[in-house]
């Protein structure tokens, strides 16, 4: 509420001032007489006259109109300061100009809180300090990426991940990643090294090396790995070339007695001849012999018969390939089909990139009987097929290379 | 070793196993098998096993040695089978009855 002024005026006489001195009822004892003060004034008093006192009265006025309470808006308020010598807090008691002063020190962009000059969010690295110290060695980083010291100001370097939790180099993570990536036109030194000890290091599934015109590709690690009547303990990686090798029947006649072993497409000059011919140029020495069970005799149009043999180059089985059995027999309670094999899951090449069963549109052999007259195959459009065994078809086989 | 007594007597002796197949060092004729393997007795060396009703699935030489299957007869083959003696048993009856015409 603001303050209403009042307006003073001076006293005016019509002379000279006198008085009249009076009894309680008004009796005048002297008439018409000048009181003078007795003491002797040693300061002349200021004299209260209409102009002093509307003054004052327009002193308080302003004030009422011009001050500040605790609601009013004070956005057109201006404040005079100066930058704070030091970087200090603001405090409680500072007045404004104090205040401002430490604000704007805060902002100096050399010697206040770090900003780029217009964005205190942008912190120049080289202005930080006391930063966390890389843990260096693996075996002290714990599962959660912190150092096994438990400090954390000691954090992991990112090639420095616990064992549980980095991609290590072994068999089983480099069968989980498809790369595709090209590694050259022959298997180097340290590829061999890295295939020997099972690290298989910057090998991963779909990763190729291109020999002879022929695109060879890593289809698994250690796929065959301890199997076999004689089990098969060096690490090794499976091959599948991108292209068949050779074209072939797999028998003269629309037969499969014999099953797979006894066909003639293993015989001496059939297709998987001039494949193994092939495939030992580009791997030459390196090539594994292992035992796998093949099947060598049919029944009613189902494998009876199966053994161990040493094996090396092989055509692949519909479950190498699709994952599953589709044309081959199966067992059906009553009828046990011999078609024991221990390429009994897909290879990791197919399952993490289908389209390299159809790497170029043509019809190749797979090793399965279908019935007394047919074999498996993958046919050129992209869907499982079975064709009788005198049909020549390609032969693209899988082998696996040891260090 | 395994050994093998065939359903008349004959014995198969030092015999490889290979999977389900059994590896003779001497070469065993299909003839051998033909109507013998009714019932069969396979023994390891120290437990033996008798088997009714087995047949020849795989008989062939490589390098000089027998690779021979035995296995169990599939449900198709005993239908046959019994198809067959059904006929013949047929064909006897019928010719018993021309014949007491």
């Amino acid at each position: 509420m603001s303050y209403t002024k009042n307006i003073w005026e001076n006293e005016l006489l019509d002379g000279e001032e006198r008085f009249v001195i009076k009894h309680d009822d008004d009796s005048i004892i002297e008439d018409n007489v000048k009181i003078d003060l007795k003491n002797t004034i040693i300061t002349n008093g200021t004299p209260v006259n209409a102009e002093r006192m509307n003054h004052i009265e327009q002193g308080i006025e302003d004030l009422s109109l011009n001050k500040l309470g605790k609601n009013d808006d004070i956005s057109e308020t201006t404040v005079t300061f100066t930058e704070a010598e030091t970087l200090v807090n603001p405090a409680t008691g500072d007045n404004q100009s104090t205040l401002w002063g430490k604000i704007l020190k805060i902002f100096n962009s050399t010697s206040g809180h770090d900003h780029n000059g217009t964005n205190s969010k942008k912190i120049s690295y080289s202005n930080i300090v006391d930063m966390p110290s890389f843990e260096t060695s693996a075996s002290n980083i714990k599962p959660d990426g912190t150092a096994s010291a438990g400090s954390l100001s000691t954090i992991a370097r990112a090639d420095h991940i616990h064992p549980e939790i980095r991609l290590l180099d072994n068999d089983g993570a480099h069968n989980s990643i498809w790369r595709g990536l090209s590694l050259g036109t022959s298997v180097t030194t340290a590829q061999w090294t890295a295939i020997s000890n099972g690290t298989f290091e910057d090998m991963y599934i779909g990763d190729y090396w291109t020999i002879n015109s022929v695109v060879w590709r890593i289809a698994a690690f250690n796929y065959f790995y301890n199997c076999g009547d004689t089990a098969f303990t060096s690490n090794h990686v499976t091959i599948v070339p991108d292209t068949s090798l050779a074209s072939s029947k797999m028998n003269d006649t629309n037969t499969t007695a014999g099953g797979y072993y006894g066909s003639q497409m293993r015989a001496s000059g059939s297709g998987l001849a001039t494949a193994t011919t092939i495939i030992n140029s580009a791997f030459s020495g390196h090539v594994a012999t292992h035992r796998q069970y093949l099947t060598n005799a049919v029944t009613n149009g189902r494998p009876s018969a199966s053994s161990w043999y040493d094996t090396s180059v092989e055509l692949m089985s519909e479950i190498m390939v699709y994952g599953c059995g589709i044309f081959k027999p199966v067992s059906d309670g009553t009828t046990i089909v011999a078609d024991h094999t221990i390429s009994k899951s897909q290879l990791p090449l197919f399952a993490l990139n289908p389209k390299l069963i159809i790497s170029s549109r043509y019809d190749w052999w797979l090793r399965d009987v279908v019935s007394a007259a047919d074999f498996a195959v993958v046919n050129n459009g992209g869907f499982a097929l079975r064709y009788g065994a005198s049909a020549s078809l390609g032969v693209r086989p899988a082998f696996s290379i040891i260090g | 070793m395994y050994t093998i007594k065939l359903y008349d007597g004959t014995v198969l002796e030092n015999l490889e196993l290979n999977g389900n197949n059994f590896i003779s060092d001497t070469i065993i004729p299909d003839t051998v098998f033909e109507n013998n393997l009714k019932l069969i007795e396979i023994s390891d060396g120290e437990t033996t096993q008798t088997l009714t009703d087995q047949f020849l699935a795989a008989n062939r030489v490589e390098n000089g040695q027998s690779w021979f299957v035995i296995i169990d007869k599939t449900p198709e083959m005993k239908r046959e089978e019994e198809m067959s003696d059904l006929q013949l048993a047929l064909v006897e009856l019928y010719e018993s009855l021309l014949g007491g015409a």
